[in-house]
């Protein structure tokens, strides 16, 4: 993304993007949004082997399958508003570029007629 | 920079020829993994059928096509590794001759879900079709898509005959009779009769 930020003012002729707070913006949601969704994912990945594994004194499983997927739940929301973040930031990011391709139209310059010899 | 590059088919003649070490690079891995996979090929204990293990029933076929179109390996495997709380939890390990006649395995790695390699017996039918049609009306926790739609579409059973005509043709062991009666044999059945078939018939002939 870094480089299509670096790409696409030059495509379009500009100097800059349209507005270089938006790109900080971006960089900063999706960092947040990421580091969200790799870590609820983590945890609960860690949980569930742990759940899974786990077996009582008497050597009967401690945790049936689907208290399992109870004990996921929470995570799960936070790897939606992980995935929110994210994909917001790719907004940001859309809408960055349409402005910055909007100020940079083609003009039109008139062809001289060519001359009879 | 040395100059005192040896003759011939040297070790620096690798290291500094981009295609020559890709080329080299291939080689060593198919020889490696050829060595690794094509003995499995040969092997009795992953190309018999355990005893016991029967080729499926035109509704179990039709079912396991039902199990692939609305990818239940996404969520559910059907590997039960070899640890104890495994085992514990849904019986014998999975062998390798258990699963000679699917076409693909349905293994899987993701574990959204239970397995399901001995799910077969383990429910009703009527708990399954409760279960399909609204997980939570079983299972109130439950995550699972519910999947009211099966009971409503029926097999597609012209397709049953050449379907087990190609299974045939790749090592599963159909006779004649076999496949000129598996259209009849699951007319009018609906897709969530198949798929619970299919699931009845999984993992009973290891327990």
């Amino acid at each position: 993304m870094g480089s299509l930020y670096y790409l696409v003012q030059r495509l379009f002729g500009q100097k800059k993007m349209f507005s270089t707070r938006a790109i900080e913006l971006h960089f900063w949601i999706s960092t947040i949004g990421i580091v969200l969704y790799i870590a609820a994912m983590w945890i609960a990945g860690v949980m569930q082997g742990l759940m899974w594994r786990s077996i009582n004194a008497d050597g009967t499983l401690t945790y049936t399958f689907v208290e399992s997927v109870k004990a996921t739940y929470p995570f799960y929301v936070i790897r939606v508003i992980g995935g929110l973040l994210y994909l917001s930031g790719m907004l940001i990011m859309a809408w960055n570029t349409w402005m910055t391709v909007a100020g940079g139209r083609s003009v039109r310059i008139p062809v001289p007629a060519p001359q009879a010899a | 920079m040395s100059n005192t590059s040896t003759p011939g088919f040297s070790h620096e003649k690798v290291e500094t020829n981009n295609f020559l070490m890709i080329v080299l690079i291939l080689l060593v891995v198919a020889v490696g993994g050829a060595v690794e996979i094509i003995p499995l090929f040969f092997q009795k204990s992953t190309t018999e059928p355990i005893a016991g293990l029967k080729p499926y029933t035109a509704l179990q076929l039709a079912g396991r096509d039902i199990y692939q179109r609305e990818g239940c390996y996404n969520c559910h495997s059907q590997m039960i590794r070899p640890f104890r709380s495994e085992t514990l939890r849904y019986g014998h390990y999975s062998v390798a001759g258990e699963f000679v006649y699917d076409h693909p395995f349905q293994w899987g790695s993701k574990r959204t879900g239970p397995d399901l390699q001995r799910v077969g017996g383990k429910y009703s039918d009527e708990w399954h079709r409760i279960h399909l049609n609204n997980p939570r009306d079983v299972v109130p926790e439950s995550n699972m898509p519910a999947y009211p739609w099966l009971s409503k579409n029926l097999v597609d059973a012209a397709s049953m005959p050449a379907h087990m005509k190609a299974l045939r043709i790749v090592g599963v062991p159909y006779t004649d009779a076999d496949i000129a009666k598996s259209a009849d044999e699951v007319k009018g059945k609906t897709e969530q009769d198949a798929l619970i078939a299919y699931l009845q018939s999984l993992g009973l002939s290891l327990k």
